[in-house]
Parts: structure tokens; sequence; C-alpha cells
């Protein structure tokens, strides 16, 4: 069962729980706030709650007070499109949304923002458990309908217990660390619930702050973190700074990734500036709590220049096979299923929860390696994303007849940029195209270069070359 | 002698990079991930700039580019 009351209050009271760039909050005050939040929810029923906002400590006691509260919630970032938000409104069934940040659109259910919410007292405490749902994340679907994967407070548990108990993060005391993700990503969830259960002091960077390496530098170093929860893309940005090192970071000792491929040249890179650092490789995806497996990296591991490992099967939250060169997992971490009731690749073996991930790997001894996707899914600066999804928005654009994106690969197999091609009647207005994508879709997803072509080049089984697009 | 344009090209994926006075920032041609690789291919080539000791101003253009490479292989010669 997960007692997170009780957690943040075995913790030191006047610690600092967590950190945004103009607030904080202890962890007294985050177990006093989050309890008052949840009276309210809990009155106002029992549906899911949208969070709404970007790195506030307001967004860190919402989400404890609707844990708290046995009310799944749906962390949505502020980057997200009005139209997206609403199909996720619509999806969910929520009647709540909790406005941390100024709503860019209106909509038909009660929007409340934690101030409104703190006359609320008594909030009838519980343990929440089982395979009642914590919350919701919602990645790139690919017929253009993002996907909701939700997450059970048992899953959610045995990723706690798990991510806790790995060295070297479990050796650690009195942490700070680094919040690069948004809480709509779920990166996140293993830097929230690591930190919390720790005992650290979470601190979240915006994304203001992310594009602008000096800005980012300057926090790393004064807010002396112990330990990075980021994307490798977020890393690369850190060392572009010639500064970024181990003399003037000295507090730095773990860097923790997950999100996508980890290329050898940016560990080689990591290990010039910080001798000394733990690096921990991660993989898992958000059916499976945000990560399930993970590997320390050492320097013998770069010696061939090759691929990285992902993890160990030994010390994984789960079960992982291999299934035709497919990775499949099964356990405690494996969700129950889509939202829209689709299971995609979820299946049970009696009562154990498995998951057919559509990645690509292969084992050598423990070691899990992972070689890329069985279809079109790809990841592109640590976020997922369907071309479906893409090519589907694009569609939706007045006059465009049909369209195909493509991802161009790096030698690591990082994905280096996307690119449209668009048939449509009349001339190409390309900054039309990106004013109506940037309403249905993430700034990440917006494809670099967007091509009028005449036609679309067909293979021999009718189906779109995407190689020879690719070549375009 | 780096090839700025070639670089640029391999980097962003788009032709209008050989146009020394295309707008790479405000266009988003050169977005963060461009921008990391960009840093990254220079070391490469055995140019190390530090990009928060430059002004972004300076990247703005293949142009301009240029002129902060040249103005780098100047120094270190």
């Amino acid at each position: 069962m997960i007692d997170i009351l009780g957690k943040l209050r075995e913790q030191n009271a006047d610690r600092i729980a967590y950190k945004s760039e103009s607030d904080f909050i202890t962890y007294a005050d985050l177990a006093e706030r989050a309890v008052r939040f949840a009276s309210l929810l809990q009155k106002q029923g029992t549906e899911p709650v949208i969070v709404y906002g970007h790195k506030s400590v307001d967004m860190v006691i919402s989400i404890i007070a609707c844990l708290t509260a046995h009310r799944a919630y749906i962390p949505i970032d502020i980057f997200t499109p009005a139209a997206r938000i609403k199909n996720i409104i619509s999806q969910t069934g929520a009647t709540l949304i909790i406005a941390n940040e100024v709503l860019a659109f209106e909509c038909d259910i009660d929007t409340s923002s934690l101030e409104a919410l703190n006359i609320y007292k008594g909030c009838k405490e519980k343990n929440c458990g089982g395979n009642d749902t914590a919350y919701i994340i919602f990645t790139s679907g690919s017929t253009g309908v993002p996907k909701g994967v939700p997450i059970s407070y048992s899953n959610l548990e045995n990723f706690i217990r798990w991510i806790s108990s790995l060295s070297p993060l479990c050796e650690y005391e009195g942490a700070c660390v680094l919040n690069q993700a948004s809480f709509s990503f779920d990166l996140s969830v293993a830097d929230l619930y690591y930190s919390l259960y720790g005992g650290h002091t979470l601190v979240g960077l915006s994304r203001k702050t992310q594009d602008n390496p000096t800005g980012l530098f300057n926090a790393i170093m004064e807010n002396n973190i112990t330990v990075t929860v980021t994307t490798p893309t977020f890393m690369k940005m850190c060392l572009l700074n010639d500064e970024f090192d181990a003399l003037h970071c000295p507090s730095l000792r773990c860097m923790y990734f997950c999100g996508e491929v980890l290329e050898v040249k940016t560990v080689q890179r990591i290990f010039n500036a910080f001798p000394n650092i733990k690096i921990i490789n991660a993989y898992g995806p958000t059916e499976a709590t945000s990560a399930i497996a993970v590997t320390l990296i050492d320097r013998s591991m770069l010696e061939d220049g090759g691929t990285l490992p992902v993890g160990r099967l030994s010390c994984a939250a789960g079960e992982i096979e291999l299934a035709d060169g497919e990775i499949i997992l099964k356990g405690k971490s494996v969700f129950s299923g889509y939202l829209d009731g689709n299971p995609g690749g979820f299946y049970t073996e009696g009562k154990v929860n498995c998951y057919r991930t559509g990645d690509r790997g292969f084992t050598v001894g423990d070691y899990l390696y992972f070689t890329g996707r069985m279809d079109d899914q790809i990841k592109y600066k640590g976020y997922r994303i369907e071309l479906g999804d893409i090519e589907s928005s694009i569609l939706r654009i007045k006059g465009i007849t049909s369209c195909a994106v493509v991802a161009k690969f790096n030698e690591s197999r990082a994905v280096k940029t996307l690119k449209a091609f668009v048939v449509l009647e009349g001339e190409l207005d390309e900054a039309y195209v990106r004013e109506e994508l940037k309403r249905l879709i993430p700034a990440y997803m917006i494809p670099k270069t967007i091509k009028k072509v005449d036609r679309l080049p067909m293979n021999q089984n009718g189906k779109i070359d995407r190689k020879k697009l690719c070549e375009l | 002698m780096i090839d700025i344009n070639e670089l640029l090209f391999e980097i962003c994926d788009d032709d209008s990079v050989f146009d020394d006075d295309c707008e790479l920032i405000e266009s988003g041609i050169l977005d963060s991930l461009a921008f990391i690789e960009l840093f990254d291919s220079l070391e490469d080539n055995n140019v190390r700039i530090n990009p928060t000791r430059i002004d972004r101003s300076r990247l703005k253009t293949p142009g301009k580019i240029k002129s902060l490479v040249s103005e780098y292989m100047e120094n270190h010669e």
C-alpha cells in the first residue's frame, strides 16, 4: 500500500521537498497542504483530475493531494496544445482541472486553483493501493489521438520500492535531485518519487532555463545537484559548457538516463568531465511505470564503441523476455491495458500482466540491449512519438490530401530530425501549415522540414516507401 | 577548412542553409538538437567554442557562424 503522506511525514520536516525556480516547500508543509487539498478532492468526486501546470510547487502539491484523495491524476504540461487537452478531458471523464497556471483555453468542466482549494480542511486519510489508477500519462497515439496509459497504485508502489533500492541511488542521504522532465512525461515519475521517498530535495528546472545553456549550468551548480534524472539530449546540452565538470559541480555523483538512446560518445564526454561519476542507463516504456531495468555504465562498455546496455535482467523491476527479437515485459510494474480499452501489446498470463513492447532487443549474459522499434514509433528529444500521430494531424489541415513523416537517424540510432512530405493542390504555405500544427500537436512533434511532393513514392507492397523518402 | 554550409546541411537537413543569410534561429532550423549537434561537430573538427560564452546572435545565419569559426581559427593558429 502506498502511504505517501506517512512517508512525507517521516522525512526531516524542515528539509525542502521541492524547489522550483521561484519557490520551495518543506516536507512538513507539503504533507499539510496536500491533506487540505485532498479533502476537497474527496468531496468533489471520484473521477480523474487534470493537474495542469509546469514546474511549480503547486504541481507537486496537486499530485500528492490526488494520490491522497485516491483520485487518478493526469499531469498536463502548459506546452500541450488546447485541442489535445480537450481530447484528454473527453477520454478520461475528468471532472476537475487543478489549474496551477492560467489556462490558455476555455473548457466546460470545473477549474480550480490550489488557492481556491485552500479553504477546505479535514481530509479522510487512507492508504491507497491495489489496481485503482494512481495516474494516467498520455503518449502519442498512431491514429492522431493521444493514448492514455493508466498506472495503478500497485504498479507505482512496485516502481518506488525498486528505484529506491537501486545502488547507488539508495546510498545517498539528503541529496539534491534534478527534475528535468515535465510532469506529463513519465521520466519525472522516477525523480519525483525517488526524491520524495528518499527524503531528498527535488529541484525543478523550467523549460526556459533548459533552453539556455548558461542558465542550465548555473542551475545545476548553484543547487548543488547530487543526482540528475534526465534524457541524454539534455545532458548533451549541459556538456556543451566546458565548465560543466567535477571541478565546478563537485556535488554531482550520479546521472540517471532514460527516455532515449544513450550514445557512447555522450558517455565518453561525461567521463572526461566527471571521472568518478556513476552513470545509470534505464529502460522502460510508460506502460511499465517509467522504467523496468537499469544498468551502471562503466568504461569497459565503451571500448567497442557500439551499443550500450539498457539494463540488467537480474535486477529488473519485473521479468524481461525476448520473443522473436521483441522485448516482452511481465510483472507488477506492467499496466493493465490502455484507457481506451484497446489491448495493444497488453496481455495476461494467469494473473500476471504482460506487455509486448514493440522494442527490438537482445541479451548478452545478464545485460539487455535495445536496438530499435518494430513499428513507426520513435524517441525524439526524449519524447515518444508515433509518426502516424503527426501524419493524422497534418491530414487535418485544409488542402493536404496525403502525407508521410519520416525520421532520420544518426549512426547511434538516435533520431536526428523529422521530415514531412505533403501532397496538396497549389503551392505549399509552410507558415500556415506550421501554425495549424501548433494548434494540434506539441512543438517537439512538428517536423523540422515540410516539403511538397507531387506524389508519395510507393514500394512493391503498395505502401509508402519511407526509405525512399528518407533519401529525398 | 570546415565547410560550414555542408556541416549545417548535414545537421539540419535543409537546403536553405546554403544561403549565408538564411535565418537559422528564427526559422527554427537551428533548434535545440541541431544546436547541440553543431557544437559537437565543430568540436570533432577541433573547433572548441563554448556556447555559453558567445552571444546567440552570432549563430543567427550560416554567414555569421562562418565568421565565428574563422575568428576562432585565427586565434588558435
